[in-house]
């Protein structure tokens, strides 16, 4: 019992090593202590490969995953002898097929691209807005600093998935709503509903970093804001914005998987040259969500890959978190 | 503390109403409306009819007469004046045939119920149960993981913290739905509400949740209590191990716990759409969501409003429970 008062024990990533001589850069020594956890390391390893898979997809896959085979559908995956329907199962669809006759196999990897996207796209966006809103509203403060922080009061004070549902319902239908298959409208609606989080964060360190000396000298030698925020505030508030980017980011891969279940994500693609998205896999478990007794197998795919894409993510971020702050180490979120 | 509360109410009503504009404004420009005719449901009304409609439930107002009139409230034909939402008076459904909001949210479904018949009753004892799971096993396992800490009890812990937090509810359902009903058949397909065992897996899926951000939660303030001086004070005066745990540790370390007691309420009561809808649960989150795909306005309307009530209150308690737990928190 004594050892647990004294520090937080051996630590997975603690740096044991030598002291070098050569002095290392921050990122250097990020990537140091984040090489040494290895569930950080296990997320990073499987979010690559559900990037290649979904990049990758028509390399992966056979069949199209938006073609309706008639007389093919329900099937059963290979591994399953015989389905409730007293179907067999056909080597050509490995995961089997869904109640249209598509192939559950390209389907699944084709819905690793939408999800992927999904969590890169709004989430830069939002680290965008995030970021020039809490460092003009932390390093001008005034009444914009009020008026910023007001509005994000207003985001945080209630659950995102009401004002993404609302977003959505509203814009669904019209040319704004149908464009890229309503992605767009999505991605937009999880930028705008999102970016409180961030603003707060870069205000708060911006803040802090302002009344620093180093910036005071940077102001007596006649540095413009422009030079002081891009060089001296950015650089140093770079670490959290990018920790609070990889925990964001499956928040944003949920937030779709959850609106595409309720219908209201992306719109269905009837035909492969339509969109580079073809589906995502909230819209499969949405399509499936009646069939758990019949053809289990299409929501049990999809269901899984959303978990493992969204568990990879957040040990990583989380990884992520403590190698650029080791004293922040087990702290909640 | 007095005028802090003051000034908090002032800014609470503001959030709500800024609330009720903006939802008021993004419903209005969603194209279609109440009487459309939706592949669902086909209603297909004549001109006539919804004309009728129209005037009936006020849709032939000016816009921003719709809102004042739907929030503060206005003078009908015979002058008289009825009032609106600030009176709890959440206007008449358009989909349930003029039902009022309020009766379809907190009267009993049936006329003999009661108020445990209620939807608002259901969303709140699933939530209570949701939370009884959540505080049962997660409080637990975040003391034991902080005792053991980096033993493979915590790595457990910690690894299933992680799923509960990151993976989404309705996931977790689908899984627990495929395993216990309809793989083991532990559990009936089609749920019976007043049936226990109907219960179990609603709660089990939004308490998980709960339990692994309190079990989180509880295990980073233990391992804090754990390095106090008072700490080693309790253990140097030589009292036993269970004493120092169970007075010392726990109750400094379930302080800041509880205060997150309050938007985990909040967020039950209101994040619970999607899973109320894949258990087809009689609450509120399914009638909600249920009701934006209906154009179902004064549904929308009333529904958001009591939520953010609900929510703007749960923040404020939870800030003045800061201010009694931590005396060193000052409110002003």
């Amino acid at each position: 019992m004594a050892t647990l008062t004294q520090s937080a024990g051996k630590a997975p990533t603690a740096s044991k090593g030598p002291i070098t001589a050569k002095s290392e850069g921050q990122w250097q020594m990020i990537w140091r202590r984040l090489r040494r956890n290895k569930l950080a390391m296990g997320g990073l390893i499987v979010l690559i490969l559900f990037v290649f898979m979904g990049v990758g997809a028509p390399l992966l896959t056979r069949q199209d995953p938006t073609e309706f085979n008639l007389g093919k559908d329900q099937l059963p995956p290979v591994w399953v002898a015989e389905s409730p329907a007293k179907l067999k199962p056909n080597p050509e669809y490995i995961f089997g097929t869904d109640s249209a006759g598509r192939d559950v196999f390209s389907r699944m990897v084709y819905g690793a691209r939408t999800s992927v996207f999904v969590g890169l796209i709004p989430t830069t966006i939002i680290m965008l807005i995030g970021m020039i809103a809490g460092m003009s509203s932390g390093f001008f403060g005034g009444a914009l600093d009020n008026v910023l922080m007001r509005i994000v009061d207003m985001l945080e004070a209630f659950p995102d998935i009401l004002f993404y549902i609302v977003l959505t319902v509203a814009l669904r239908e019209t040319a704004f709503g149908n464009a890229a298959n309503g992605l767009l409208l999505l991605f937009f609606a999880l930028a705008v509903v999102s970016w409180g989080g961030i603003a707060r964060l870069v205000r708060g360190a911006t803040l802090g970093l302002r009344s620093r000396e180093f910036v005071d000298a940077a102001r007596s030698m006649g540095a413009s804001s422009a030079f002081i925020i891009f060089k001296h505030i950015l650089p140093n508030a770079l670490g959290i914005i990018v920790v609070w980017a990889a925990l964001a980011m499956p928040r944003m891969i949920i937030a779709e998987a959850t609106l595409a279940y309720l219908g209201l994500g992306m719109k269905p693609v009837s035909s492969m040259g339509d969109s580079y998205f073809l589906t995502s896999w909230g819209q499969i478990i949405s399509e499936g969500r009646s069939s758990l007794n019949s053809q289990p197998w299409v929501l049990l795919t999809s269901s899984l890959c959303i978990a493992l894409i969204v568990v990879a993510v957040t040990f990583f971020g989380n990884g992520l978190r403590d190698a650029v702050d080791p004293q922040q180490r087990g702290a909640g979120k | 503390m007095t005028s802090y509360i003051i000034r908090r109410l002032i800014s609470m009503v503001l959030t709500v109403f800024v609330l009720a504009l903006m939802t008021f404004l993004l419903m209005k420009s969603a194209p279609g409306g109440p009487w459309d005719a939706t592949a669902a449901d086909r209603k297909g009304l004549s001109e006539t009819q919804q004309r009728v409609l129209n005037r009936q439930f006020g849709l032939d107002k000016p816009e921003w007469r719709q809102f004042t009139s739907y929030v503060i409230g206005d003078v009908d034909s015979e002058g008289e004046f009825n009032c609106g939402a600030i009176c709890g008076n959440l206007g008449p459904s358009f989909k349930r045939r003029g039902q009022m909001v309020q009766d379809i949210l907190f009267a009993p479904r049936s006329p003999e119920g009661d108020f445990f018949d209620s939807r608002f009753s259901f969303t709140l004892r699933l939530a209570l149960a949701a939370i009884t799971f959540g505080v049962l096993l997660g409080i637990p396992a975040g003391v034991i993981s902080a005792l053991k800490q980096n033993t493979w009890i915590d790595y457990v812990t910690a690894f299933i913290t992680t799923i509960g937090i990151s993976v989404p509810g309705f996931v977790v359902a689908i899984f627990l739905i495929y395993v216990f009903a309809v793989s083991l058949h532990l559990i009936p397909v089609v749920p019976k509400w007043d049936q226990t065992a109907s219960w179990i897996m609603p709660s089990a899926v939004m308490g998980f949740g709960t339990m692994a951000s309190l079990a989180r939660y509880t295990r980073t303030q233990m391992l804090d209590v754990m390095r106090q001086d008072y700490i080693r004070t309790a253990r140097a005066k030589g009292l036993q191990e269970r004493v120092v745990v169970l007075k010392h540790m726990l109750r400094n370390s379930l302080i800041p716990v509880v205060t997150i007691l309050g938007p985990v309420v909040a967020g039950l009561l209101t994040g619970s759409f999607i899973i109320e809808q894949m258990f087809s649960f009689p609450g509120i989150g399914a009638e909600f969501v249920n009701s934006i795909f209906n154009r179902d306005y004064s549904m929308i309307m009333g529904t958001t409003l009591f939520i953010g009530v609900l929510v703007v209150f749960a923040n404020f308690f939870v800030d003045l429970t800061y201010g009694f737990l931590d005396p060193r928190i000052r409110l002003d």
